[in-house]
Order: structure tokens, then sequence, then C-alpha cells
């Protein structure tokens, strides 16, 4: 009875959703801050390959968010 | 000019109400950053506005479910149909006053629809209620998206301390208040998309009820507009009035912690908004906070306060429909015409203003300290409550953090 007044599919794509933004968002946002991190951590011990490496992950985890709030942003206004 | 008269009645209370919204919900939205240095209270205030405002013409489907799924409006329509949104509206904001007098938290959506669901059953009966939409896309949400909130929040702080665990906490702090200052800004504008959205549904009914516009048609443009100004004007108001009031008790959180309890909140206002389905913001944000503390330490969480929210919970749809019922009532006995709308509004307007001043002779209500409106505020009270708030190790007082350019007299 519940399942036929629900609409269950809008239900499940909105909590997937909201699942998929947060920690999608979560995960970009704190490797941004990993990567910016290490960088500081590894140039001032002088290891310059992995203080590169962990800067391009920053940079990764940077256009990563802005790319997922966009596409979220977009979907939203696209309805 | 009965009809136009109680429309216009109808459109202000209801751009009132968004007002009163938006006035209540700013400390929702801002206090997480504020209380972990983020963002200024002035910048957090200013651009929450801002966002609540950019927010309201994102997506219509909201306003939709309003106007079109909780109650039928072609089976309120007729003579009175206008009384009957009327006084849906004003069971709202009778609720939303005593709640706030009382101190009791509670959600001003919840009784937006339990007022209108009140006084069309009272107009027509239960024929008039839209039962699947009123179960499916309210009822069902309502308590799906809170819990949805906690969990993912929960979620969000596990992966945020399993990534960045072992780093230098301030390059870490310092990075996590400038995500704050993207989740907040999406909380804002995820907040001015649902709410805002609740009072186009009402608008686009009454226009609906009185014939200016055909069933099923999308709220016009200047509706869309009147309620984003309406909000965007209470978020701001209401947002100097915690300045000059929140010196005081907010949230203990870490930087990630208010994070993640933002974007838990803004991914799940966005998508419940984009399926259409009408949600309480603050029980949704309090969800995430209290997501992000419990991940922490369980004991981090006022569960008492906790447990008022979901009393008020259960009690503001049945106590929002009794008022709208009875407002209708007392329109009916008055002729049915503007006659009933206007006392009703001018009786309202003053006992309202009495229980302003008669509140501020109490002073702040007791369950936050804050003196701010309780019905919308609870997210202050759920983790921590209780500690000085400080910013830096700076208090943050009556204008702003001590010593900051924010403070009085120092920016000019």
């Amino acid at each position: 009875m519940l399942a036929v007044l629900v609409a269950v599919d809008d239900l499940l794509m909105s909590v997937a959703a909201s699942v998929v933004a947060a920690v999608a968002v979560t995960v970009v946002v704190s490797l941004a801050i990993w990567g910016t991190t290490k960088y500081v951590d590894f140039h001032q011990e002088g290891r310059q390959g992995a203080a590169v490496a962990a800067l391009g992950v920053g940079g990764l985890g940077l256009v990563l968010t802005v790319a997922i709030i966009a596409t979220g942003i977009v979907m939203m206004v696209a309805g | 000019m009965d009809v136009h008269l109680i429309l216009v009645i109808v459109i202000v209370a209801a751009l009132a109400f968004d007002y009163t919204n938006g006035f209540h919900d700013t400390a929702n939205v801002v206090a997480t950053s504020i209380s972990t240095g983020a963002a200024s209270p002035k910048a957090a205030v200013a651009f929450a506005a801002v966002l609540n405002f950019v927010g309201a013409f994102i997506s219509i489907e909201v306003a939709t479910t309003i106007a079109k799924d909780v109650i039928d409006p072609q089976a309120i329509a007729g003579g009175d149909s206008l009384n009957v949104v009327y006084s849906g509206l004003m069971g709202a904001i009778a609720w939303n006053l005593i709640t706030w007098y009382f101190g009791l938290p509670s959600s001003s959506s919840h009784a937006l629809i339990g007022g209108i669901v009140g006084a069309a059953v009272a107009a027509v009966g239960t024929g008039a209620v839209e039962t699947a939409g009123l179960i499916g896309k309210v009822l069902v949400p309502a308590i799906v998206a809170p819990i949805l909130a906690f969990l993912v929040a929960g979620a969000a702080i596990a992966i945020c301390y399993q990534i960045i665990g072992k780093l230098r906490p301030g390059p870490v702090t310092r990075g996590y208040r400038y995500g704050q200052i993207v989740s907040g800004g999406l909380l804002a504008l995820a907040h001015g998309t649902n709410d805002a959205q609740k009072t186009m549904g009402v608008i686009t009914l009454a226009l609906i009820a009185d014939g200016a516009l055909s069933p099923g048609s999308d709220p016009p443009i200047w509706v869309i507009v009147s309620a984003a100004s309406a909000i965007a004007l209470g978020t701001y108001s209401g947002g100097w009035r915690i300045i000059k009031t929140t010196g005081t008790k907010i949230i203990k959180m870490d930087a990630a912690q208010g994070f993640s309890a933002q974007g838990a909140g803004a991914a799940v206002i966005m998508a419940s908004s984009h399926f259409g389905f009408p949600l309480s913001t603050t029980h949704v944000i309090n969800g995430g906070v209290m997501g992000a503390g419990v991940a922490k330490r369980l004991s981090a969480v006022r569960w008492g306060v906790a447990g008022n929210i979901v009393g008020a919970w259960v009690l503001t749809l049945p106590a929002a429909a009794a008022i709208g019922a009875f407002t209708y009532g007392v329109t009916v006995v008055t002729g049915g015409g503007a006659v009933g709308p206007v006392a009703i509004s001018a009786i309202s307007l003053v006992l309202i203003a009495g229980a302003f001043v008669r509140r501020a002779r109490m002073g702040a209500p007791a369950a936050d300290g804050t003196g701010a409106p309780i019905t919308e505020d609870a997210a202050s009270l759920i983790v921590e409550g209780g500690e000085v708030m400080t910013v830096d190790g700076k208090p943050v007082t009556a204008a702003g953090i001590a010593g900051s350019p924010d403070e009085p007299g120092r920016d000019g």
C-alpha cells in the first residue's frame, strides 16, 4: 500500500544522488587538502618528486570538486 | 473586489511567511561556518542571503508539489477557495508563533503543509487531500531525509578523518574552512531552492483558486522573484539578529565536521528538491549536524534536544492543521468574504506585536540562550551547545569576532 503511494523510484534516486554527491565531494575536497598539505611536507623534506605528485593529487581534487558541484547544479537547473 | 482583496492578503501573508522562514533558518545555514571560523558572521550571513535568492530560481519542482500534489486545487475551487489558502497560511504562521513563544523546535514547512491540509479538509472534506502526494511526497521524505542526512554526514566525516587523519592539523583545518565556504554556500543555495518554492507553491495555489491561473500552471516569474526576495531579506535580517545575540552558545565542531554536516545537508536538500520533495530543511540540517557529531563522539550529541525535535515534528502537522481548520471556520462564520481575513489579520498582527514585546521583556528563551527564535534554530543546540563560540581562540561577540575587522569600531 505504502509502496503504491510513495514514488519509490524518485525516493531511491534522491537517496542515491544525496549519498553519491556528498561522499564524492567529501572525498575530492579531502584529497585536495591531503595533496596540498603533503606537498608542503614533501617539499620541506626535499622529496621533490613526491611533492609534485602530491600537488597533482591536490590539484585533481580541486578540479573534481568544481566539476562535481557544477554538474549537480546544471542537472538541477535542467530539471 | 472581496476576492481580489483576499488574494492580496494571501500573497502578503505568504511572503511574510517566507520572510520569517528565512529569518528563522539563518542560524541553521550559517551556524557551522561561523562556529568553525570558516567565515565571519557578517560575510556568512550576506553570502547566505545572496545564495538563498539565487537558489529560488534553480527549480520549481517543490512549488509544483505544493500547488498540485498536497491538495487538489480544483476540489477547493469556488467561492471561498482563497479563504482556504488564507486559513492554511494562518495555521502555519500561528503555529510558528506559538512554538517560537514557548521555545519549541518545529518546522515551518510542516506547519505550512499541515495548515493548508487542515483548512482544505474543513472546507470540503478529506476528498480535497491528495493522499498519495501527501504521503509519498511529504510524509515519507520528511522521515527519510533527516535520517539520510545523519548517515551521510557520519559517512562523510569518517571519510574525512580517514584521508587526513595523520596530517598536521593546521593546514587541514584551514583546508576544511575553505571547503566550508563551498559547502556553506551550497547549503544556502539548497535552502533557498526548497524553502522559497513552498511560498511559490502557496501563491500559485491561491492564483489557481482565484482563477488567475489555469490548473496545472507553473509559478509566474513575479511569484518566483518575490518569493526569492522575501526569503533573502529574511535571511539577511535574521542573520543580523543572530550576530547581535549569538555572542554565546553555538555548536562546537571542528572544520571537517562542519564541512561534512553542511555538505550532507546540501546534498540531501538539493536532491530532494530536484524530485519535488518539500522537506523541513531544519530537520535535514539538524540530521547532518548530529551525524557529524556522533561520528566523532556519541556524547557530543544532545539527545534530549534531538528528542524534542522529534516530538515537535509529530505535533506540528496536526496542530497547524487544527489551527488552519479553525481559522477557516472563523472565515465562514464571518460571511466567507474579505471580512474574516481582514479581521483575523488585524487581530493576528496585534497578537504578534504583543508576543514580541512580551518575549523581549522576558528575555531570551531559555532553551538556547540566543534570543533568536527557537523554532528553526535547533541545530545550534544539538552538538555540544552551551560553550562560548570562538574563532581562532577569540570569542564571537555581539557584532563579530573579537579583535577582528568585524568588531564594532574597527570597520569605520
